[in-house]
């Protein structure tokens, strides 16, 4: 019977939030040979946006990120289930480790991924992952980039265009490096403040 | 998009500047990979990485445009409408049903200008920008307007005005005029 090969359930009484990454990490590990399905997707949920984000920021790309975030979750889960991290509580530490291997790694071959995932794919990768990033609200963010200054959203757009640094930012509108970041700092608290406040009714 | 604190008090200006940080070996990384608050800042990040490109590749807001946002438009098959005017020009513009993007060239002399300003005036109303930004070493500034709002127009002629601005005064540096009419087919 499929239940026998689980081990426990039981979540705490305030669900996951108060269940740290460490602990989380050793009830996977504990549970093996079984697999502890909620505590595998709770870890799944926090580290595949964290990997994501990570993957996005060191190669610019959606789709790559993803495909970074999916072959560093099957790595961790599978070591998890292998009991191969010494100390659960620093499953952080590791899953960086995995992300930058995995970095180095996707440069030189994709064998790897490939092979895990036909081996575990739809087992380790739970179906209710976490959606890559969520869309802004379209019409909010061009209404509240219009209440940017002229020189605010042209270093914002420079900036985003093609997630040009502040040197390159700076090149373009004869801005210094340094005052695009504070220039980008200021207009990215007042984007931040005007998506945030409650709409007119 | 709700602003949490990060518990680590690591700061949202130390979160954008991670952000556009490529390097490998970025100090932040041990911190992000596991704090959810410093996460939903940069999900937020990447949220805007991924909208904002779009919003100006269809005309959604009025911009000063640097050169090289411009030709990365025209590279990625954007239809740029443009239009090209020296101090005291006028031109007959419109914008047609596919043009993605309306710019105007404005040449000016902005060599020796530390603020340039943009006073853009219709018949219904005087809109002024403030310290544009401005490179003095190309002698033009580029704007573009928002496509929606040039495709809600009839008939309308409208002025944009380069003033300088410094510890004197200022001194209007260009005029240019728009007679802006409708998109009609044929019309050239």
């Amino acid at each position: 019977m499929e239940g026998d090969r689980y081990a426990s359930r039981v979540e705490c009484a305030g669900g996951w939030t108060r269940v740290d990454d460490g602990e989380l990490a050793r009830r996977v590990m504990e549970a093996a040979p079984g697999i502890d399905r909620d505590a595998e997707a709770e870890i799944y949920r926090r580290f595949a946006r964290r990997v994501r984000l990570y993957g996005r920021r060191h190669l610019r790309d959606a789709h790559l990120a993803e495909d970074l975030m999916q072959q560093v979750m099957l790595v961790t889960l599978d070591s998890l289930r292998r009991g191969r991290l010494r100390d659960p509580a620093r499953i952080a530490s590791f899953v960086l480790g995995t992300c930058r291997m995995t970095l180095i790694d996707q440069k030189r071959t994709a064998a790897r991924r490939d092979g895990l995932l036909e081996r575990y794919g739809e087992d380790l990768v739970p179906e209710d992952s976490h959606p890559p990033t969520s869309p802004l609200d379209r019409e909010r963010l061009v209404g509240c980039l219009e209440r940017l200054s002229e020189r605010e959203r042209s270093v914002i757009v420079a900036s985003f265009f093609e997630s040009k640094d502040a040197r390159e930012v700076g090149g373009a509108l004869d801005v210094s490096p340094g005052n695009v970041r504070v220039i980008r700092h200021r207009a990215l608290e007042r984007l931040r403040a005007c998506m945030s406040a409650d709409r007119p009714s | 998009m709700t602003a949490r604190a990060c518990p680590d008090g690591v700061p949202f200006a130390a979160l954008v500047d991670h952000w556009f940080d490529d390097s490998d070996d970025a100090p932040l990384d041990e911190h992000v990979i596991a704090c959810d608050a410093c996460t939903a800042s940069l999900e937020w990040l990447a949220a805007l990485e991924d909208a904002i490109p779009d919003v100006v590749r269809r005309g959604d807001t009025m911009l000063i445009m640097p050169d090289a946002l411009l030709a990365r438009l025209r590279a990625q098959g954007a239809q740029v409408r443009e239009y090209r005017l020296g101090p005291g020009g006028s031109v007959h513009c419109t914008i047609a049903p596919g043009d993605d993007v309306v710019v105007a060239h404005l040449a000016a002399p902005l060599a020796g200008a530390t603020r340039i300003d943009l006073v853009a005036s219709s018949p219904e109303r005087t809109h002024r920008a403030d310290d544009i930004p401005f490179d003095p070493a190309r002698g033009t500034v580029v704007l573009a307007s928002r496509t929606r709002d040039l495709r809600a127009l009839g008939r309308v002629t409208f002025v944009a005005r380069l003033v300088a601005v410094d510890a004197h005064g200022e001194r209007e540096i260009g005029r240019y005029t728009f007679h802006h009419a409708p998109f009609e087919p044929g019309a050239g």
